[in-house]
């Protein structure tokens, strides 16, 4: 029983975690699905998602509000966050060279980092207490109730989103517009619209994944280090999947754990850059990821 | 009605960066100025500017660098600082640790890099766009867990001490005696970008850029001409980094983070991607933001800002002037240039 206990421990930790990290990589694939949009700054949006909760719950200036209304008044803020900077930045390059927007996301990312270390100054600071913390025990094996509360919350959204773009005419339209956008015009789907949505998704997706990690290892700039990890998520399953997005975070974040016990007495440190080996070595054996679409060059 | 512009009659004129001798006298007078420069700068006591152009001048090697793999031949490389920072590494390594003399130092960390560029550019070439970007990326940060893993290179602490150089006798550490030796080091970059753009690896650079179906379908060895392009463009990277370990005699780890990867990124785009006078002015441009910014907030009649702030505005001011350029001129202040010569030349009969 001692022999398994360790590995296995490793493991349900790190699935719980990788819930969280899949679901957040969502986010991240609903936008580029939706408008090609290769977004960098998705990690700054997770830091100001994160930090808006915190001012409406944590911050000591905070109206004493109910932790629900609190939390709902935080995804509203998110979302009008999303429809704004979509107005503000990306409405105008639709249509312009991918390259050019990438590019764009890069200043976008200089901006919120900017916004945020001026708005709440460049220190960590703690979300007060939103999931119920402390051990669980199965076992042998110890688990942190946070963990397991992400896992859960994280499970109840991906399923709502997957409801969203399989069930609703909303998101049979977005997938669509991302199969043809020009067909899917043709049909009454507005690209505008698509975008509108497609962008609100990402900050909404992005602060609740903000919130999540953040009442595990507080709030912080830091936090748009998460970037990297979604990246190798977004890589590993596929880059227009979001089937993959999960696996790819189950993967990753296992992989993670085991490394870290592993290998880290041999090698210190090797379980932070592990995401971007794995990532790596994907990319260069299987570009299109685990489940995402083969590109087929057509000359 | 008199004449304007200068007309071309063979074929090497039209093909010369310096065609006429009208250009040839504004290009000496120029020369001149940027000589006598440092000392006009000390007379007017404020050596501040120098160490800035010095950094300049050091910047301008490294985005030119840049400027061939992601201007000229159009894969974009986030992981620019990573070979920047090798490049200073081995620099550090090889005078203060093995006491090689600088010159061959230099020259041998820029080789280094190179290789290293290479190797790295073996796997990437597969991959276009967003892919290869996000494998450099991801080169950067594995390449910032080596340095820190391995002991000669001081792990976290970095390489303290390292020598300055000395040329003829004369010790190269004041900014003066720097200024004088990153200028001709600078100039011979431009020139050699300059021509490089202009010969048949430039321009197969380009034509991948643009079109690399079509590129190959005229011959050119789309994957050869890439490991080129990264190959020289890493040259050039260690080149500066080697240049900047010994200017700053300290390499840190942190001196060399993504943003910078970043900012090098967007000079290239405020300044137009691909054009060697365009790398120039957006360097300039980027830096002299963050100058200006620097005299402002710290002048007397500001309220004191935290130096968080500053840093933070910094960001913010960066990222806002690139997104600015992306949208509204995307191509860049040397088309802004160009229209301005054009209008220039039609006047009054305009575009």
């Amino acid at each position: 029983m001692d022999a398994l206990t360790v590995p296995l421990q490793l493991i349900l930790s790190g699935i719980l975690v990788g819930s969280v990290y899949g679901f957040i990589a969502m986010g991240f694939v609903i936008t580029y699905r939706s408008t090609q949009v290769f977004n960098m700054a998705y990690g700054q949006f997770a830091v100001l998602g994160a930090f808006i909760a915190w001012t409406f719950i944590g911050s000591p200036e905070a109206p004493r509000l109910p932790l629900p209304i609190a939390l709902f008044l935080t995804l509203v803020v998110a979302i009008l966050l999303g429809l704004v900077i979509e107005r503000l930045f990306f409405r105008r390059m639709i249509g312009r060279p991918l390259f050019a927007t990438f590019m764009l996301t890069l200043g976008l990312l200089a901006i919120l980092r900017s916004v945020v270390m001026v708005a709440w100054g460049p220190k960590s600071l703690a979300l007060a207490a939103t999931l119920p913390k402390g051990p669980v025990n199965l076992g042998d094996i110890v688990l942190a109730k946070e963990y397991l509360w992400s896992f859960c919350l994280a499970m109840v959204a991906t399923l709502a989103f997957a409801f969203f773009f399989r069930r609703t005419k909303l998101g049979l339209a977005m997938r669509a517009a991302y199969d043809n956008q020009v067909a899917a015009r043709c049909l009454g789907v507005s690209a505008e619209l698509n975008s509108q949505i497609a962008w609100a998704m990402c900050a909404l997706i992005a602060t609740i994944g903000g919130i999540l990690i953040a009442t595990v290892s507080g709030v912080s700039l830091h936090l748009s280090e998460l970037v990297m990890l979604v990246l190798a998520v977004v890589f590993i399953g596929g880059l227009d999947s979001l089937v993959g997005c999960i696996c790819g975070g189950l993967i990753l974040a296992v992989g993670t754990t085991l490394t870290s016990y592993y290998l880290n007495p041999h090698l210190p440190g090797i379980a932070t850059i592990f995401s971007m080996i794995l990532m790596l070595l994907v990319l260069l054996i299987r570009p299109s990821g685990l489940f995402g679409t083969k590109q087929i060059e057509r000359v | 009605m008199k004449r304007r512009g200068r007309t071309k009659t063979d074929y090497s004129q039209d093909m010369a960066l310096i065609g006429s001798t009208q250009q040839w006298v504004i290009l000496a007078i120029f020369l001149a100025l940027l000589v006598i420069l440092p000392h006009v700068l000390s007379w007017t006591h404020n050596l501040n500017w120098l160490t800035f152009i010095n950094f300049t001048a050091i910047t301008i090697i490294a985005v030119m660098g840049l400027n061939i793999i992601t201007g000229m031949a159009g894969q974009v490389s986030l992981g620019h600082a990573a070979f920047i920072m090798v490049g200073g590494y081995t620099l550090a390594i090889l005078t203060s640790n093995a006491h090689w003399p600088f010159w061959v130092a230099l020259i041998i960390s820029a080789i280094i890099t190179a290789v290293i560029g290479f190797i790295v550019a073996v796997p990437a070439i597969r991959l276009k766009g967003f892919y290869l970007a996000v494998v450099t990326l991801a080169f950067f940060f594995i390449a910032q867990y080596i340095i820190r893993s391995l002991g000669i290179t001081g792990g976290i602490h970095g390489i303290i001490g390292i020598p300055y150089p000395v040329v003829g006798g004369i010790k190269i550490n004041t900014d003066i005696n720097w200024y004088y030796l990153l200028l001709p080091v600078a100039i011979i970059c431009i020139i050699f970008s300059a021509n490089l753009s202009r010969s048949r690896t430039g321009r197969a650079f380009l034509a991948i850029r643009d079109n690399a179906t079509a590129a190959a379908s005229l011959g050119i060895n789309v994957p050869l001409t890439k490991l080129r392009a990264f190959f020289i463009g890493t040259l050039f990277a260690g080149l500066a980094g080697g240049l900047w370990a010994s200017y700053v005699s300290v390499v840190r780890l942190d001196q060399f983070t993504i943003w910078d990867s970043i900012w090098y990124l967007g000079m290239i785009i405020i300044g137009g991607g691909g054009s060697t006078a365009g790398v120039v002015m957006g360097v300039i441009f980027l830096r002299l933001i963050s100058q200006i910014l620097h005299v402002i907030s710290t002048a007397d009649w500001m309220p004191y800002l935290s130096s968080s702030i500053m840093v933070s505005l910094n960001y913010g001011v960066y990222g806002l002037v690139i997104v600015l350029f992306i949208s509204l001129q995307p191509y860049g202040l040397i088309s802004v240039w160009r229209k301005i010569k054009l209008n220039y030349k039609r006047w009054p009969f305009g575009t």
